[in-house]
């Protein structure tokens, strides 16, 4: 079976389009520490950026983007290194090779993913602006939504084919349809 | 049975006609119709044969229960055994095959086993053949016979060419069955806001409407409240839905059939789609299923269910009899008795009941009725004829001889038994209702509601009640029609089984029609000590496999409570378990078979590897290229001229699999020196230093070199197979243990490539396309330093698993072709060479590092030969059981190397024997890594032999048994090639 590239474009069975689309990749910096998260607070408004409310809502805007992934991690997405940390409490650690942004978009973009993961893409569970960490056949991705019928996706590099190829799957032998 | 198709009726459409080939024969059909029905509109009496003893069958139910009409469905690659006929919705060119008869459905040699079945009865097997006969020649001979005759359907090993599909669902209420209740359930809800969905395993939404005359004010209900649902946005109707599975958590199992009822799916469509559905709360109407009576003779093609002969008449337009005799216990027979009857049937209605509450409806409707009587047995061959009739007192025992009567079709009705297989599946043991002799599901709360006849809701607007209030509805449900049908459990008798005091009948009586399991045989168990349903169940086969006893439970277990003289509650029933009905393989692979049967993990230069002819092979997740063939060559000529390359000049391979953890943090030094045999504490910024870490309980758990980048950070590498070993090791202590411990540890290795460059030209080269000075002295080995290869920073690590001069390089990730081919352009004047896993693996055996292969998990450091590297200053993860009794043993084998006669070489897992003695046992060692070894020019090997290092020189032999290999070799010290290590250290 060859191997799909992307950009991919295709239906579900359900007659929805899906397109998926390797975004650029930006600097990823994943930054941790210990005993509490003051020190990644002040880190944060160095940058002018808040502080995510909890593990489901992302902040920042355009380039930027901050997660908090773990009680005592946040990764942080921008459009240039970050300077090196200077906090004791606190230590960075370059991601932008390790993972990979993707965009799945169009009003099949939900039912693609409802198919390869096992969360709920109603708004009304998981609206604009909502992230979550799951498994994708098996891989860990953090999936967000951007828009009504978009999501972006942080795919770890090695197993980005892999996971292409099981979404272009469920787009079926229709998947080079255009939207 | 003279079935016909009447003229006006059913929810067919008759504008439309179909033509569907069964045994070859083409049978008519319309839209609307199920195989079993056009079959029955034909006539067609026989439609299939016994499990066992091959016994003639015809229809027993017209719906998910039935038991007797399986078929072969479809050719080719889309063969389906097991599929009862009364599920498979009529298309043109349907085909289907009888099961179970040979040469013909009508002549079917197997019917032999009638005559033998009074040898053939419960326990047939155990007795037989794992009695007297067990191991001997006798059962040798007959397993093969019996292997072909047994099971029921026929499986293909063609390739299934459809596709399937998954997907995960959520909703707040869920409504499995679209009956009464469950319409009413869903209009309910839905009218709440809720995000509902509602299943039906059937074609058309009505459950047991659909058996009721068309546009009656009833089904004028279902119309009207479908329509509504229709109309509303939160509403999903899954048809063709089969909710089979209840789970905890609000999780159910769900196929939707998306065109088993087509010819092929369309294009680019899956067959069927499995839908895990996570509901905040789930309403079962999930209904009640006819339970048959038992009597001689009771599953002869021509008797089947009173609401079977409703389902055909009304949804169908089938009159499915002429002349026909009803034996009941309950009220509601006589609904479908008064319908075919007013269709021109005539009707004899036997009631054991000796004061029927409906006995003058009956006769005005022009039905005989015979109270306090049965169906005592039925006559005919391939299908009924006749039945006698006699007089039961209320135990079910004749009281006299009675009289035979001439009919086309017998109907019974024993009584409902709930379809309480969901509920079931989530809470085990039903409670018991003495009045309705059956089980229904006990009042729990939580999120899941049961209504309507699976609760045994005595009328419509019970039902339509319950489920109005289960939905979410205050008050009554508006709009319900005035509907007097008689529901099930009114004025019930419950007396199913028409036999004798000593339960003899006059012809084998059934009551598991799928497994074939009579009467007689439940008695059997009985008397051999199988009192237990559970036992029974399993003695008898009754209630397995695809039946799931949907239409046997109930009786059989009244049968065992009679024998054993207790209440049907003191029997007790067996846990029903997923699935409800038979899925499919197919849709529980959905997508996960072939290249998604698991996820790939691709080096960021495999894409590379492919362009060039690699060889590639599967370690663990990752792909791997095992070695780079030329022309003609195999892969012992590849791997032997690869690893002669790198010792005589520069190879590379691509290692970016090996495990990657970055370890950051104030503590993190402290972190290794506890992780790690030895001390890393004094490491110096700049250096790395192989390590060895131990499992808790001692043994060896895995190797590789860890660098010092900084003060407070540090970058582990570790065996590419137990890289998520280690890394779950080490955030558990952090996380338990060692909470004092200001470190954080993060896989890094889909953040970074690597490759390592090793040979005597290695250095030449890496200096070449970096620029940098790489001269022993500032470079020596287990030194690293930061370089640029085409302008990407990289840090390269001078460490050798080959022996040779080598580096490892690594690349962040998404540069890691590009460096890896800069090195490939640069490489050209220095004679570079890429090589596989194949050549690493002989490099590092000729070197006798240990790898994967002897760190198996059995292996001690003392075993390996690392003994001399644990520290004695200071504890770490496995320092006091490493010591433990058993892992010192001097017997315990230890690291050698074998020199093996000959060029074959000796499979990895051959055992060691010394030279004389027997070789029955397990030996004293074996071997655990194997190769030709271009630099010694013979096949060597690494191997674990006990007192091996006192053993050098000495000859074994060395015996794969699976292979049947016989060879001997000489063993040695582990390091064959350049043992004092002075290529590596130039």
């Amino acid at each position: 079976m060859p191997e799909v590239h992307l950009p991919l474009s295709g239906l579900l069975s359900t007659g929805q389009p899906v397109r998926i689309v390797e975004l650029p990749s930006h600097c990823l910096t994943q930054i941790a520490g210990w005993n509490g998260v003051e020190a990644a607070r002040d880190l944060l408004a160095g940058l002018a950026l808040p502080f995510p409310a909890d593990y489901r809502t992302g902040t920042g805007t355009g380039a930027w983007r901050v997660w908090r992934i773990a009680p005592d991690r946040l990764l942080i997405r921008s459009a240039r290194p970050l300077a090196p940390v200077t906090d004791p409490a606190l230590v960075s650690l370059d991601l932008s090779d390790a993972r990979v942004p993707l965009a799945i978009e169009g009003p099949g973009a939900a039912g693609l993913l409802a198919r390869v993961t096992s969360l709920d893409y109603t708004l009304k569970a998981f609206g604009i602006g909502t992230f979550a960490q799951t498994a994708l056949h098996h891989v860990g991705v953090l999936i967000e939504r951007s828009g009504l019928d978009r999501f972006e996706i942080l795919v770890p590099t090695s197993w980005l084919q892999s996971v292409v190829d099981l979404m272009a799957e469920n787009l079926g032998p229709a998947r080079d349809a255009r939207l | 049975m003279t079935a016909r198709r009447l003229d006006a009726g059913g929810r067919i459409d008759r504008a439309k006609r179909l033509t569907l080939r069964f045994d070859g024969r083409a049978i008519a059909a319309h839209p609307g119709d199920t195989l079993a029905s056009a079959l029955l509109a034909a006539d067609v009496a026989l439609v299939g044969r016994s499990f066992k003893y091959h016994r003639p069958r015809g229809l027993l139910a017209a719906g998910v229960e039935e038991p007797n009409a399986l078929v072969h469905l479809r050719d080719g690659g889309r063969h389906e055994p097991n599929t009862p006929a009364t599920l498979v919705e009529a298309f043109d060119g349907l085909t289907a095959t009888a099961q179970n008869a040979w040469p013909s459905l009508g002549f079917d040699i197997g019917a032999a086993n009638g005559l033998a079945s009074r040898f053939l009865g419960a326990g047939f097997y155990y007795k037989t053949f794992i009695g007297p006969f067990r191991g001997t020649r006798f059962w040798m001979a007959c397993e093969g016979v019996i292997r072909r005759a047994a099971g029921m359907g026929r499986a293909i090993t063609l390739d299934d060419p459809d596709s399937y599909e998954k997907v995960n669902g959520y909703c707040d209420v869920l409504i499995v069955g679209a009956g009464p209740a469950g319409l009413a359930a869903a209009l309910a809800a839905a009218q709440t806001g809720a995000d509902v969905v509602l299943a039906d395993l059937d074609r058309d939404f009505g459950g047991s409407i659909l058996s009721t005359p068309v546009d009656a004010p009833l089904d004028q209900w279902r119309e009207a409240t479908l329509a509504r649902l229709r109309a509303l946005p939160n509403v999903r109707l899954m048809a063709r839905t089969t909710v089979f599975g209840a789970y905890d958590g609000g999780v159910f199992g769900m196929v939707e059939r998306l065109a088993d009822h087509l010819p092929t799916p369309e294009q680019g469509q899956p067959r069927q789609r499995l839908w895990v559905m996570r509901a905040g709360r789930a309403v079962l109407a999930t209904g009640a299923l006819e339970r048959p009576m038992v009597f001689a003779g009771n599953d002869r093609p021509g008797v089947m269910l009173a609401s079977a002969a409703a389902a055909w008449l009304h949804r169908y337009g089938i009159l499915s009899g002429a002349r026909i005799v009803v034996s009941t216990n309950n009220d509601s027979a006589y609904g479908p008795a008064m319908d075919l009857a007013q269709a021109g049937a005539k009707v004899t209605l036997c009631d054991l009941r000796p004061k029927p509450t409906l006995a003058d409806s009956a006769r005005k409707a022009g039905i005989t009725l015979r109270a306090g009587q049965a169906v005592v047995q039925t006559q005919g061959r391939r299908r009924v004829t006749g039945v006698r009739i006699a007089p039961v007192n209320d135990r079910g025992h004749p009281t006299g001889a009675g009289s035979t009567q001439p009919c086309d079709l017998v109907l019974m009705s024993g009584g409902w038994a709930p379809a309480l297989h969901l509920w079931s599946q989530l809470f085990g043991k039903p409670a018991y209702h003495p009045a309705l002799e059956a089980f229904l599901p006990r009042d729990l709360g939580g999120n899941i509601t049961c209504v309507g006849s699976l609760m045994a809701a005595d009328s419509f607007a019970t039902s339509a009640a319950q489920g109005h209030c289960a939905g979410g509805g205050k008050g009554l449900p508006a709009d319900l029609p005035e509907v007097d049908a008689p529901f099930w459990g009114h004025k019930l008798l419950p007396v199913s089984i028409i036999a004798q005091a000593d339960g003899s009948t006059p012809g084998k009586a059934l009551v598991d029609f799928q497994h074939d399991v009579k009467l007689s045989d439940i008695d059997q168990a009985h008397r051999e000590g199988y009192v237990s349903v559970e036992h029974l169940k399993r003695y008898t086969t009754l209630g397995m496999a695809a039946d799931q006893g949907k239409t046997s439970n109930l009786n059989a277990l009244a049968r065992m409570a009679a024998l054993r003289g207790l209440d049907l509650p003191a029997v007790g029933t067996t846990t029903f378990r997923p699935p409800f009905t038979p899925v499919s393989f197919g849709v529980l692979v959905g997508h996960g078979k072939g290249l998604h049967f698991h996820p790939i993990r691709r080096s960021p230069i495999h894409d590379w590897h492919l362009e060039n002819g690699a060889v590639m092979t599967e370690a663990g997740p990752w792909m791997r290229a095992w070695y780079y063939p030329r022309l003609g060559e195999s892969l012992r000529d590849a791997y032997a001229r690869e690893a002669a390359h790198v010792r005589a000049h520069v190879g590379m391979v691509d290692v970016s699999t090996l495990g990657k953890i970055a370890v950051q943090g104030p503590d993190a030094a402290e972190f290794l020196n506890r992780v790690y045999v030895n001390g890393f504490k004094m490491l110096a910024v700049g250096r790395l230093r192989y390590g060895v870490m131990l499992r808790e309980d001692g043994l060896v758990l895995d190797d590789g070199a860890t660098a010092r980048l900084g003060e407070h950070e540090f970058f582990m590498s570790t065996s590419t197979a137990n890289a998520t070993k280690v890394l779950a090791m080490a955030e558990h202590l952090l996380q338990t243990a060692w909470r004092d411990l200001r470190v954080q540890v993060t896989s890094v290795t889909d953040q970074w490539a690597a490759m390592a460059v090793a040979g005597p030209k290695s250095r030449a080269l890496l200096t070449r396309v970096s620029g940098a000075d790489l001269s022993a002295a500032i470079m020596p080995n287990n030194a690293l330093t930061a370089i640029h290869v085409a302008g990407i920073p990289c840090r390269l690590h001078r460490m050798s698993f080959s022996g040779e001069l080598a580096y490892e390089l690594f690349v962040p990730a998404k540069s890691g072709r590009r460096v890896w081919e800069a090195l490939i352009a640069a490489g050209r004047e220095f004679d570079l060479g890429v090589y596989g896993t194949e050549a690493m693996g002989t490099l590092r055996i000729e070197k006798g590092h240990v790898t994967g292969a002897e760190i198996e998990g059995r292996t001690a450091l003392r075993d390996l030969g690392l003994e001399g590297m644990a520290s004695t200053k200071k504890p770490y993860v496995g320092s006091v059981l490493r010591l433990r009794e058993g892992l010192q043993d001097a017997e315990r084998p230890v690291l050698v190397g074998l020199k093996v006669t000959g060029t074959t070489g000796a499979p990895a897992g051959s055992l060691l024997f010394s030279a004389q003695g027997p070789t029955d046992d397990h030996g004293e060692g074996w071997v655990s890594s194997t190769t030709w070894s271009p630099a010694l020019n013979c096949s060597i090997a690494l191997g674990l032999l006990a007192r091996g290092a006192e053993r050098h020189g000495e000859t074994l032999r060395v015996i794969d048994f699976l292979g049947n290999t016989h060879l001997t070799a000489e063993v040695t010290a582990p390091r064959f090639f350049d043992p004092e290590g002075g290529r590596q250290n130039a």
